[in-house]
């Protein structure tokens, strides 16, 4: 399968052009070589006709000879093909972009210039602009490495072809690629209440088939024999079974907090908090979707989008798919109460990602608490405004600090643990201290430590 | 003016070393028999070469073979030497126009051969008239700057877009 774009010189009879074909001319001009060469010998025989001295002419004479000898004649046809490994892949991963340019004739030099967009880098031995010498066909391969999740192109292909005195260059922009986040590895170990009736592998509250031990009761009849606790029967002097808890699927609702700034106007803290979500929702997704449970998505960023709950590697994707266009720029407030029933089932676990700095945000995350979801919200702000040096800078500072502060007892008040991902952290251990809740408190979620 | 190339350290390959030391020699060639003031001239144009050589400077051989002409314009160089100085200027230009990214540099440096012995003909050719008739009539002046003028414009045509054009195909 091919990807990318095709660049085909005309043919003398060029079949009708399919739909999506874009015609361009191209434009064969001097080379850089010819041109210098022409400026210099003309230079040299101004400066002779000016100081009289037609010794100087000796100057120009050289280039003028090689100016000659440069052939002039009609440049042959180009065709140039550029494909792509992929059009999907994680961040780090490597895709390798193929460019071949042929000519009816064979041509002086080409040159295949890679220029590189900023979230990728050149991972292969190929050096970013290969030359080619007197080839009719010129074929260069580089591998790249996509650093940055989103949507983009990862460059593009500079041809630079010279035929005698005549050189064209054409610039192929290379397709966007879909560049996944790269989900950190963690245990889906933090579950709602409620577990669905589906198998799974989560430890639920009622008797079942599952592994975990969940108590011992008297022997009945129908029980099966590997169920019987020897030393308890023993010691009782009566049959004595094992019970085990039931085996249960979790759904899990992702919510990214995207309201901000897009495009141009997002600044670098923007683009940290909207990273960070991003990733630490890919990582929560992937963690729940590996063992069988159910993960969906919402997208808080002026236009309110969803994507149920649902489980496999599909949903990995589309949900990958989602938060690439996550950042969307609008002045809406999100009703989550437009939320569907089957979006959002009712006792689903919401871990939210926001810097909890709109309070679009801040109102959504109290609707959906106050209809009841199990919730969970991790601050993903790590930035602070900077202090300054006036007095009033830095009492602008502290009444922000205050503020942040004020916002995040006004979510604990309403039941929703606030948690704080700082620095160098992995999202398993934000989400640690939930594990084990202190005693007193009520349990947030059905988790077993 | 026309902003410099943005390239790596890693990017500085032999080419560059040739065009940059060929520059540099071409600049200083003609300084033993140019007046005093051709020294500041020179470091103008050896700037403009390294410039060209190792940040891609496109404007810079064209400059520094300005500041060569200026100063063998006002030297009291005699024809051997201004004959050397024109071979010169042809193989930095030459070198100057490298391609980047050759993997095969020998098989480049030997289409150079071409233009080069072009070049040499070309400078024999003139030393061979000049050596004839020394002259320095406003008539032959005048009409070295036609043929230089009409040749600029056979090499040069600008703004003349060729009938060739190609189509893009999105797959």
């Amino acid at each position: 399968m091919r990807f990318g774009r095709t660049e085909r010189g005309s043919s003398p009879g060029p079949p009708p052009a399919p739909p999506g074909t874009q015609r361009q001319p191209a434009r064969w001009l001097p080379s850089a070589r010819s041109r210098s060469l022409a400026s210099a010998a003309l230079l040299a025989l101004v400066a002779a006709v000016l100081t009289g001295h037609a010794a100087l002419v000796l100057l120009a004479a050289p280039a003028l000879g090689a100016l000659a000898l440069m052939a002039r004649r009609r440049p042959p046809e180009l065709g140039i093909d550029v494909a792509l490994s992929g059009s999907r892949c994680f961040e780090g991963e490597d895709v390798t972009i193929t460019t071949t340019v042929r000519a009816a004739e064979p041509l002086d030099e080409v040159i295949l210039e890679l220029q590189l967009a900023p979230q990728a880098v050149l991972a292969g031995a190929s050096p970013s602009a290969q030359a080619f010498l007197r080839t009719g066909q010129a074929s260069a391969r580089w591998v790249v490495r996509c650093d940055r999740w989103g949507r983009y192109s990862p460059g593009t292909v500079q041809v630079t072809s010279r035929a005698g005195a005549l050189q064209a260059s054409r610039q192929a922009e290379l397709d966007p690629l879909e560049v996944f986040p790269r989900p950190a590895r963690m245990r889906p170990r933090l579950v709602p209440a409620e577990l669905l009736r589906r198998i799974g592998e989560h430890t639920g509250r009622a008797l079942g088939e599952g592994v975990e031990f969940a108590g011992i009761r008297p022997y009945l009849p129908g029980d099966q024999l590997r169920d019987v606790n020897r030393a308890v029967s023993i010691r009782r002097g009566q049959l004595h079974v094992n019970q085990r808890a039931a085996a249960r699927a979790a759904d899990l609702v992702v919510m990214i907090d995207a309201f901000g700034p897009v495009d141009d106007r997002a600044g670098p803290v923007t683009e940290r908090t909207l990273d960070l979500a991003v990733h630490g929702a890919a990582t929560l997704v992937t963690a729940y979707l590996r063992v069988s449970d159910r993960a969906g998505l919402v997208v808080l960023g002026g236009q309110l989008r969803w994507l149920g709950p649902a489980a496999g590697d599909r949903q990995f994707y589309r949900i990958a798919e989602m938060m690439l266009a996550a950042r969307y720029d609008s002045f809406v407030i999100p009703d989550v109460g437009r939320i569907p029933r089957t979006a959002l089932p009712p006792g689903t676990l919401v871990v939210v990602f926001s810097p909890l700095l709109d309070p679009r945000g801040f109102g959504a995350i109290a609707d959906l608490r106050q209809r009841g979801f199990p919730l969970i919200a991790v601050d993903t702000l790590r930035d602070e405004p900077p202090p300054g040096s006036r007095a009033d800078a830095r009492l602008a500072l502290r009444l922000w600090r205050l503020d942040r502060t004020a916002t995040r007892t006004a979510l604990r008040a309403l039941g929703v643990p606030v948690l704080q991902w700082s620095e160098g952290a992995e999202l398993d251990s934000v989400l640690a201290p939930l594990r084990q809740p202190p005693p007193g408190l009520r349990r947030l979620a059905g988790s077993r430590s | 003016m026309s902003r410099l190339g943005s390239v790596s350290r890693g990017s500085f390959t032999k080419t560059s070393y040739l065009s940059a030391a060929l520059g540099v020699a071409t600049v200083a060639w003609p300084l033993a028999w140019a007046p005093g003031w051709a020294y500041a001239v020179a470091s103008a144009g050896a700037v403009a070469v390294l410039a060209a050589a190792f940040a891609r400077w496109r404007p810079g051989p064209v400059l520094a073979v300005a500041a060569v002409i200026l100063a063998c314009a006002f030297s009291q160089a005699g024809t051997l030497v201004l004959a050397a100085e024109g071979l010169l200027i042809l193989c930095y230009l030459l070198a100057a126009s490298a391609p980047a990214g050759l993997s095969r540099r020998g098989r480049w440096v030997s289409h150079q051969v071409f233009p080069a012995v072009a070049g040499l003909i070309a400078s024999g050719a003139v030393l061979a008239a000049l050596a004839l008739h020394q002259v320095s009539s406003a008539w032959l002046t005048a009409a070295g700057l036609a043929a230089a003028a009409g040749a600029y414009l056979i090499a040069l045509p600008l703004g003349r877009p060729s009938r060739r054009s190609s189509d893009v195909d999105v797959q």
